[in-house]
């Protein structure tokens, strides 16, 4: 089987940059921060293509990968496209030999999986446009603890955690309601304060 | 025409009848010739409808290029079709895809009909290019 040019190693970075991405400026230097973020990893980005309906389209094959932005787009629009481009490379399995994700108004009839991982991409979207991630789950955009069946006391914080990681994943793809509640405030500083308290040292990431 | 060597001539015209054959196969019964040529039109190949008529009978003076024979199954949705292999076999033209990989090609194709007509002109022709391992050249695309 082909395998697509988009690897694994290239999803880290930019989970690695995403993080890390200044908030502030306009929606169109938000967008060109985006965009530039992902031509640095190697990500075709075109931004004069005439969709009519589509806004954005992330086209990945053996032969690279490419972000296809509508030329019609406002520069806020655009800014939403890209968030969303981002956040569909991230959260999504892009299948070899060619696979493509398309954003936007499409006629397409999606399965119950492609509408879950929508709404994953919609919520990660929606917290990169705002600047807050943490408004999303973390196994989206970050490295945490896995479930395991661990004994040790510190373990088996960890491994709760990972557990209650797995939790929200889940629910956030499934339930509007969950997602709605996610993203306010002080539902995400109090999660993150459960993180503190079950992980107060985390291993650092090479 | 193109000035051609003898020996290409002479290979053209002992294929050309199999070849008629597969075009027609790829294009099958459900879409006219004219509905064709005006996609592979909008593709960037320079095809009118007599051409494909003149192809698909085995009248074609210039031998089918590999870009033309897959444009042709792009249009056609007829990438993991037999008739494509049997056409790249019989011309000699090679894709580094495995049959699995062309169906979803042909997969992916079938998902971009539900698009509106320029969105599946132009990430047709995104994957024209990705197939053949082409890099996209500047100002083509605002024709779609």
């Amino acid at each position: 089987m082909t395998r697509l040019a988009l690897g694994e190693d290239v999803r880290r970075q930019l989970r690695d940059r995403v993080r890390f991405l200044p908030k502030h400026g306009s929606a169109y230097v938000r967008a060109q921060r985006l965009r530039s973020l992902l031509e640095e990893l190697g990500i075709r980005c075109d931004e004069r293509i005439d969709l009519q309906d589509a806004d954005a389209v992330l086209l990945a094959s053996a032969h690279g990968t490419e972000a296809i932005i509508a030329a019609r787009l406002s520069d806020e629009e655009r800014h939403t496209a890209y968030t969303r481009v981002v956040a569909r490379l991230l959260v999504s399995d892009m299948r070899a030999p060619i696979d493509a994700r398309i954003e936007g108004q499409h006629g397409i009839r999606l399965s119950t999986r492609e509408r879950e991982e929508d709404r994953l991409v919609e919520g990660l979207a929606l917290a990169l446009a705002s600047g807050r991630l943490e408004a999303a789950p973390r196994p989206l955009y970050d490295d945490v603890p896995k479930l395991t069946f661990a004994f040790t006391p510190r373990s088996a914080a960890r491994s709760t955690l990972g557990g209650l990681h797995r939790w929200s994943v889940l629910w956030y793809k499934r339930s509007d309601f969950y997602r709605r509640l996610r993203a306010r405030r002080r539902v995400s500083e109090a999660i993150g304060r459960i993180c503190v308290a079950l992980d107060p040292n985390p291993p650092l990431v090479a | 025409m193109p000035e051609r060597d003898e020996v290409q001539a002479d290979r053209w015209d002992a294929i050309r009848g199999r070849v008629a054959e597969g075009l027609r196969g790829m294009r099958g019964r459900g879409r006219s010739q004219a509905q064709l040529a005006w996609e592979l039109d909008e593709l960037g190949f320079h095809i009118s409808q007599s051409m494909v008529s003149r192809y698909e009978q085995g009248l074609g003076e210039v031998p089918l290029s590999l870009e033309r024979i897959v444009g042709w199954a792009i249009c056609c949705d007829a990438l993991s079709s037999e008739h494509l292999t049997e056409l790249l076999d019989i011309a000699g033209y090679r894709l580094p895809f495995t049959a699995g990989d062309m169906k979803q090609f042909d997969a992916l194709l079938k998902r971009f009909r539900s698009l509106s007509r320029p969105d599946q002109i132009s990430l047709r022709r995104r994957m024209l290019w990705h197939l053949l391992g082409v890099p996209p050249r500047d100002g083509r695309e605002r024709r779609a």
